[in-house]
């Protein structure tokens, strides 16, 4: 089955904010033509429908600006997707959701204005060597010293409204969640919150 | 503050594993700890608590050696450019082991579907130089292109 997901509407919220945990503000793209995903593909199993995602561009590095201008990136994606479905058909109405993971933003081989990296660079800021040693050490900067490679969830759900018998093609509507970019551990990710449309082929 | 940001990011890893956070680590300020001992023990805490542990940076990845530049390759994490230096694997061969999911032995590469008795052959020729390490994330997400050019 190939899918293609166009993100219409993209709303991020600060996740982990002790005063409003679900409260999601309209961004911005900030990013041309990276809020769809195309060409995904994967296998569909028996009843109830259930989509395993295996490959496609499933992935788009995406940044969004909120309002006051803060710039949030997120890798917006729906790795290892597995969606099960309501029903034993696609019909108008039929509703499947599922969960994903979204890898790291920036891959291992990424370095940061200090030269700090995951699978490569540094361990520590080499231009403050005055803090490799003595009292304070660096662990002021322990978080951004400190790559990981930080995989989280993400869910999404599918709607189906309109289905094409003849070409076998489906269309409707998905709603996603899923965390930004943490900045290989060094930040607290916000949540995404993604609507938008979706087409999908099968064959 | 930065204590503060800390207890975030331990409640974030919390998150991250679908519980909802409970109990938050404690954030005493205390001058004369430091920041690493917080991070260790607020992690004993979490982790008690929700088994999810804020991981350490790897410093000396042990499978260095085997992503290319030694004699043995790991098929789980080496990008798949490090089987150029086999004669028949690349790109065909190469492409399908990289393309596919984590092996638990060497001998499990023999049950990627789609093989065909060619291939088998080339793999059979090879297999001695082949290990089968634990995959690591940042290495695995990397196989097909890790974006260095030569």
């Amino acid at each position: 089955m190939k899918f293609l997901l166009v993100a219409t509407i993209l709303a991020t919220c600060d996740a982990f904010s002790p005063v409003a945990p679900s409260f999601f503000v309209t961004s911005k793209v900030m990013t041309r033509q990276t809020y769809t995903l195309d060409g995904i593909e994967g296998d569909l199993s028996g009843s109830p429908i259930t989509f395993s995602e295996k490959e496609g561009i499933d992935y788009a590095a995406t940044t969004v600006q909120m309002p006051g201008g803060e710039r949030v990136p997120f890798l917006f994606t729906v790795k290892n997707l597995v969606a099960k479905g309501n029903g034993p058909a696609f019909k108008p109405g039929f509703q499947m959701g599922g969960a994903f993971k979204t890898p790291s933003y920036r891959t291992g081989l990424f370095l940061d204005p200090k030269g700090r990296g995951g699978t490569t660079g540094y361990d520590m800021a080499v231009a403050l060597p005055g803090l490799q040693s003595g009292v304070n050490g660096d662990d002021d900067l322990f978080l951004e010293n400190n790559k990981t490679f930080d995989i989280t969830d993400g869910k999404i759900e599918f709607e189906v409204n309109k289905v094409n018998n003849e070409e076998q093609e489906i269309g409707g509507v998905f709603v996603a969640t899923q965390l930004s970019d943490t900045d290989m551990g060094s930040k607290v990710p916000k949540k995404i919150l993604t609507k938008g449309i979706f087409y999908a082929r099968v064959d | 503050m930065k204590l503060a940001v800390l207890a975030l990011l331990i409640t974030a890893a919390s998150a991250f594993t679908g519980v909802a956070p409970a109990a938050k680590p404690s954030t005493q300020l205390n001058a004369a700890d430091s920041r690493r001992a917080f991070l260790t023990s607020a992690a004993g805490a979490a982790a008690a608590v929700v088994g999810a542990a804020p991981a350490f940076a790897i410093r000396d990845y042990e499978g260095l050696g085997y992503l290319g530049g030694g004699s043995q390759v790991d098929v789980n994490n080496a990008n798949v450019r490090a089987y150029l230096k086999m004669p028949g694997m690349y790109p065909a061969v190469a492409g399908k082991i990289v393309s596919n999911g984590p092996y638990s032995s060497v001998g499990d590469i023999y049950n990627i579907a789609g093989l065909t008795s060619r291939e088998k052959d080339v793999l059979k020729k090879y297999e001695s130089k082949f290990v089968a390490l634990k995959p690591s994330a940042d290495y695995v997400i990397d196989r097909i292109n890790n974006g260095l050019y030569r």
